[in-house]
């Protein structure tokens, strides 16, 4: 098979031109500081008790993360398939995405208000699956040799379809607030 | 037209199977899997079933024992008085704690569940409610010296929102045992008579008002002064002046007026700060008793009379006066002001 041809297919292209992959992440920094920023003041109002998740603090954060989320899964996957004169290159949006998968993730793990129970504790479990299959596949991807990068197919048959799970589920999840939490009267 | 790469036939398997499980979830346990937290197990102090149950967690299945439909018309509200029908009834009476709250009807204004077994399903804290439209504020009272938040029983035991008496004690004591039994014992059971949750009087000192508590008026009880007083400005109309307490155990019975500094410390009435103009040995027989000349004593030592002594009889003093041709003898101490009989040569008349 011709080597070109692969490159469009939905392993996208490297994030960098190839060896100054590992050393230049800004989407990891930028996710970094986003976690910091939002730990401080967390960690400031976490003194007299951690917010708990059905409070103002706690649904921002939740409804905060869930939208993370929501542009983490569709949008990098709908600019994969769009034409190259998409808006941004394709490694911007994965950058997007990785961004988005990290930071989303963390807000909706302090959402949880560390309780892992019922539909809301398999989420977060499922959501921890899925980014950490989302970072072995993404730094994996970058450092094997180009010949290699069709077997990591299998990551890509992990990696979406339990975000698509995650996904169905946190949407089950948000009905289910609103249902018995926001909407009550 | 892209297409979105997540909707493989994987991963929208994967997802089909994700909402199984919450439907198989939903049929084996109801809405258990969105269930924040257990409900609580506590029953009623009387033990009385309500709605069938004992206790909320016996609902952890039926999440439409409570939680109604958005467009369900009748809201939890309604659905919590079903069963709290001792509250419904609260309601409408203005004498008791849920008919004297405003909004009371909004049950989870102060009320919440999903906290657990043993999870309190109060919330008062804070802002969240005016204690202070009972007549007492909460100011004080907002954290324990261990800085935990109070709990409504620390004050109002038995599941009763009524203050029982000498609920105050029961924490007071603690940290000043003497003055609390003291101040209990001085002013009684009913602590909200007088205090209203805002006084802080633990740095009172009696020195900076105008009558500073000097000898044995330090060890008087406060209602020796303040009587029958219950506010602030009570206190401050107490009077001050000695006979407004001393008027019963005055001595003279008034006889000496109203100013009994003159003579008088606050240590000990016996101690007395008076100079006897009239020689009191003028005998050389040493001091007599005040009632020998004071026959009025002790209602008054204003009048004295010199016939207590048994030489002085009217008809010796009438004898001996006449002999010198005097006639007007009557105030022996014009003539006579320190007692000797030489003296009234001084002032003899003819």
């Amino acid at each position: 098979m011709a080597s070109a041809a692969p490159e469009r297919g939905y392993l996208t292209p490297p994030a960098a031109p190839h060896g100054s992959d590992s050393g230049a992440a800004p989407e990891l920094v930028w996710a970094l500081a986003t976690i910091v920023v939002v730990s401080v003041p967390y960690a400031l109002l976490a003194r007299g008790g951690l917010p708990g998740a059905s409070g103002l603090v706690g649904h921002a954060l939740g409804v905060a993360g869930l939208l993370l989320l929501l542009f983490a899964e569709v949008g990098y996957s709908w600019r994969k398939r769009t034409s190259r004169s998409g808006p941004g290159s394709v490694q911007r949006w994965l950058q997007a995405h990785v961004y988005a998968g990290l930071v989303g993730p963390y807000l909706a793990l302090l959402h949880s208000a560390f309780r892992f129970r019922g539909l809301a504790g398999v989420l977060t479990l499922l959501m921890g699956v899925v980014v950490l299959s989302g970072v072995v596949g993404r730094f994996a991807y970058t450092r094997a040799p180009r010949s290699r990068r069709r077997g990591l197919a299998l990551w890509y048959l992990l990696h979406v379809p339990l975000a698509l799970a995650l996904l169905a589920l946190a949407a089950v999840h948000a009905a289910a607030a609103l249902y018995y939490a926001t909407l009550l009267h | 037209m892209p297409r979105l790469t997540s909707l493989t036939r994987w991963s929208l398997g994967a997802a089909a199977l994700a909402l199984a499980g919450v439907g198989w979830s939903w049929a084996a346990a109801g809405g258990a899997m969105f269930s924040p937290g257990e409900l609580s197990a506590a029953a009623a102090a009387n033990g009385r079933r309500l709605g069938g149950v004992a206790s909320h967690a016996a609902l952890a299945h039926d999440c439409g024992a409570c939680h109604t439909a958005p467009w369900n018309a009748a809201g939890m509200n309604q659905r919590c008085l079903e069963c709290h029908s001792d509250v419904r009834r609260e309601l409408g009476d203005t004498a008791t704690l849920h008919g004297m709250l405003p909004g009371a009807a909004d049950c989870r204004a102060c009320h919440t569940e999903h906290r657990g077994a043993d999870g309190v399903l109060t919330r008062l804290e804070g802002k969240d409610f005016d204690h202070r439209r009972f007549g007492f504020s909460l100011a004080a009272h907002r954290r324990t010296a261990a800085g935990a938040p109070f709990p409504c029983s620390d004050c109002h035991g038995g599941g009763s929102f009524r203050f029982p008496a000498a609920r105050c004690e029961s924490c007071h004591r603690e940290d000043q045992p003497d003055f609390v039994a003291r101040h209990r014992r001085d002013w009684g059971d009913a602590c909200q008579e007088c205090h209203d949750g805002v006084d802080r009087f633990g740095d009172f000192d009696h020195a900076r008002t105008r009558f500073a508590l000097t000898g044995a008026h330090r060890d008087a009880g406060c209602v020796a002064c303040h009587t029958r007083v219950r506010d602030l400005a009570g206190f401050r109309a107490a009077p001050s002046g000695c006979v407004a307490c001393h008027r019963d155990d005055d001595a003279h019975r008034g006889g000496f007026g109203a100013d009994c500094g003159a003579c008088h410390g606050t240590t000990d009435w016996e101690e007395v700060d008076f100079e006897h103009a009239f020689p009191l040995d003028h005998g050389r027989r040493g001091a007599s008793d005040c009632e020998v000349c004071h026959q009025d004593a002790p209602r008054s030592y204003r009048t004295y009379t010199c016939y207590g002594c048994h030489e002085h009889t009217p008809a010796n003093v009438r004898a001996e006066h006449r002999e010198e041709g005097i006639r007007d003898y009557r105030d022996c101490m014009e003539c006579h002001p320190t007692g000797r009989e030489e003296e009234g040569e001084r002032h003899g008349r003819g």
